[in-house]
């Protein structure tokens, strides 16, 4: 899962990073309303979080011009504000969630798996398939009713996959949703995580669509 | 002491010193007539006398009149009009000298040596004149029968005038002591009354509570408070501004410490779920950092809340710029070196005095020194220049940092504005707090583009004097 984390304050800023890393997701870290902005026209993102005091471009201006263009990425803002005019234009300028500051960075997390996971049209906060329940919450995977141990990154290509099931996921795009701009990216990183998968679950569990990318089926019976 | 005792105490001086006055010169007036009254009858008396007596010592060559005169009558006078009695004893006194200045004749009631010491040519008993005998003032008269013959003088005493002089005075002041007590109180109504729109005003102020601080109703005021009620009601706004202007501060404040807050707490949560020593390391370094900054922003807070108007009890006094500027150079040399930031100073004041207060300049040089070094990169140079123009001292600051853009210059006083870059950890009050201690100097402040590529910010101070020694 790839965030975009938009925050100007330089502590508060790696608190998120790194908490938010830790929790498996790939995040890109901008400190300005005009770099969130090139950053949102050029990449994808599977969430935003949003400071609303930037320098440069206020972060209500970034949200705006962003629902503008039709983007329905979730965007959760983070506010010193606590007033509730804030909050109501915050929301009305098209964000999904907001978080007042001091907030806890565990509630922030869970707030962030919520909103993609009504992103992916969700309502239950585990993700399961055939005998495959992963919870992203908790971080665990069980399979046969036997917990599974997976690693950071190979745990969220599967989360990713199971999202996305009956859709192909490119290569690049699995990288991207892994690795922020700043992180170092190692090649064959994809097959080897999907290589990892396949062995610690069942091999058959993961298509691969050769020169294009891999794909979890749509659960049998489920109408397309 | 009350304005309404005030105004009574005022009154009744008044009314009684006015009444004194008109009693006093009733009474003065009652004396001289009383006076005149007097002397007219005792002259008539002795006229009178003189001719009975005058003929009686013609017809009878020697009389002896000692014992045969009685002059001493009681009359009685009814003052039926008003219904009292005034008793009177006309006393009357006379002697009758001849020619030789013997005394011949006189009344029962007189003293038998002469009561005056007669001159030679008698001028001194012609008309009226005063006289001690008997233990006590009497008025005398003095005339000559017609053929000059007999010197016939009478004496009245005085005691007769005063106890009538008294009696009307007391008739007069009477009626004014029983009208004191009745004029007070009806003074003092008349004051309460007239004081009423001040008490209304007063009501109105005394029920109000703390956070009304709208403007009274002036319309019904009356002119002689208006100006008071006036002079109130621009008190009421400028209150209401400062306690605006302090709830916007404390709401700034408080919001500019959430952000510092939460990456407390971010951290230190981070900390406490690390299973590694390096990011735990890290997180508790970052902790400690937060806590810093956030001191830092409280301090910057404290600083800005001491320098509000309502809190300047400091002094300005003359002081020297030039040492002002070396303490904070001095101050600031450690951040200085761990950039490698060359810092210097270059003063052609002629060592100027200024007038002001040290503590807040001190802060001023602090803020602004540190702000150049915070902004300026590695390696850089800061310049404190204190310049001696014709009638004012610029104390500029420069740098070789990236500088700030002419559209942003003017939003750089508000307060919690921050460059842009966030690298550069400032909480945004310095700049404020320059501003707000350059007001209170009377000192202009400008931003430029310095020559050394950064920011440069001038502050001119007016009204300078040359250091006599």
């Amino acid at each position: 899962m790839r965030v975009l984390l938009v925050e100007d304050d330089v502590l508060l800023g790696d608190g998120i990073h790194t908490g938010l890393r830790n929790d498996g997701y790939a995040v890109d870290w901008v400190k300005d309303g005009e770099t969130a902005r090139r950053a949102l026209q050029d990449n994808e993102f599977h969430a935003v979080i949003l400071d609303l005091g930037l320098p440069k471009l206020p972060g209500l201006t970034v949200l705006k011009e962003f629902r503008e263009q039709g983007n329905s990425t979730p965007v959760l803002i983070l506010t010193a504000q606590d007033g509730i005019n804030d909050r109501i234009g915050g929301l009305d300028a098209g964000a999904d969630d907001y978080l007042v500051k001091p907030f806890d960075l565990e509630e922030l997390c869970a707030r962030l798996r919520a909103l993609i996971r009504r992103a992916h049209g969700r309502t239950d906060s585990v993700l399961q398939h055939d005998n495959l329940v992963l919870d992203p919450a908790a971080h665990t995977l069980q399979y046969n009713n036997q917990n599974v141990t997976l690693s950071r990154r190979e745990f969220a290509v599967l989360q990713n996959l199971l999202e996305n099931r009956g859709r192909v996921l490119s290569r690049e795009r699995l990288e991207q949703s892994l690795y922020g701009w700043s992180d170092e990216v190692e090649s064959n990183a994809v097959e080897v995580y999907i290589h990892h998968i396949r062995k610690k679950l069942d091999s058959k569990l993961i298509r691969t669509i050769r020169g294009v990318g891999y794909m979890i089926d749509k659960p049998q019976g489920d109408a397309e | 002491m009350s304005l309404r005792r005030r105004l009574l105490v005022l009154l009744l001086l008044t009314v009684t010193a006015t009444g004194a006055i008109s009693l006093w010169s009733s009474y003065e007036g009652a004396e001289h007539e009383t006076l005149e009254l007097f002397d007219a009858q005792l002259a008539s008396s002795t006229r009178l006398l003189r001719s009975i007596i005058i003929s009686d010592l013609k017809q009878k060559k020697k009389i002896d009149y000692l014992s045969e005169i009685k002059l001493e009558d009681r009359f009685t006078v009814e003052g039926e009009e008003h219904g009292h009695n005034h008793d009177f004893n006309f006393t009357l006194v006379f002697q009758v000298f001849d020619r030789q200045g013997q005394l011949i004749l006189h009344s029962i009631n007189s003293p038998d040596t002469p009561m005056q010491k007669l001159d030679h040519d008698y001028s001194s008993t012609f008309g009226f004149s005063d006289l001690m005998f008997f233990g006590e003032r009497w008025r005398i008269y003095g005339t000559w029968d017609e053929a000059e013959e007999y010197l016939i003088i009478s004496a009245q005493p005085y005691n007769l005038r005063d106890r009538l002089t008294h009696d009307i005075l007391r008739e007069i002041t009477f009626p004014f002591i029983l009208l004191l007590p009745i004029l007070s109180v009806l003074l003092w109504i008349a004051v309460t009354q007239g004081l009423r729109p001040l008490k209304q005003v007063t009501v109105e102020l005394s029920q109000r509570d703390e956070n009304n601080l709208n403007p009274l109703l002036l319309s019904k005021t009356p002119k002689e408070i208006l100006p008071l009620g006036k002079a109130l009601n621009r008190l009421f706004l400028r209150l209401q501004h400062s306690l605006q202007k302090e709830r916007r501060f404390t709401s700034d404040a408080a919001h500019e410490l959430r952000t510092p807050l939460a990456g407390l707490r971010t951290h230190a949560q981070l900390a406490l779920a690390a299973k590694e020593t390096a990011p735990r390391k890290h997180a508790l370094k970052q902790l400690l950092q937060g806590v810093d900054r956030a001191s830092h922003l409280i301090d910057q807070l404290l600083t800005m809340a001491r320098l509000e108007p309502e809190n300047q009890t400091q002094q300005h006094g003359p002081l020297n710029l030039h040492t002002l500027a070396v303490d904070a150079i001095v101050q600031s040399t450690p951040m200085a070196l761990e950039k490698e930031i060359d810092l210097g100073l270059a003063d052609d004041s002629d060592r100027h005095y200024l007038f002001g207060s040290s503590p807040a300049l001190r802060i001023l040089l602090r803020n602004l020194i540190d702000n150049a070094l915070r902004y300026t990169p590695d390696h850089g140079q800061v310049q404190v220049n204190i310049v001696k123009t014709e009638h004012q001292l610029r104390l500029s600051v420069c740098d070789s940092g990236p500088g700030i853009p002419k559209e942003e210059r003017e939003q750089v006083f508000s307060r919690f504005y921050r460059g842009e870059d966030p690298q550069a950890a400032g909480c945004g009050i310095g700049l404020s707090i320059v501003k707000r201690i350059c007001d209170l100097h009377n000192a202009k402040i400008e931003l430029h583009r310095a020559e050394l590529g950064g920011l440069q910010i001038d502050v001119n101070f007016p009204s300078v004097s040359p250091i006599t020694s």
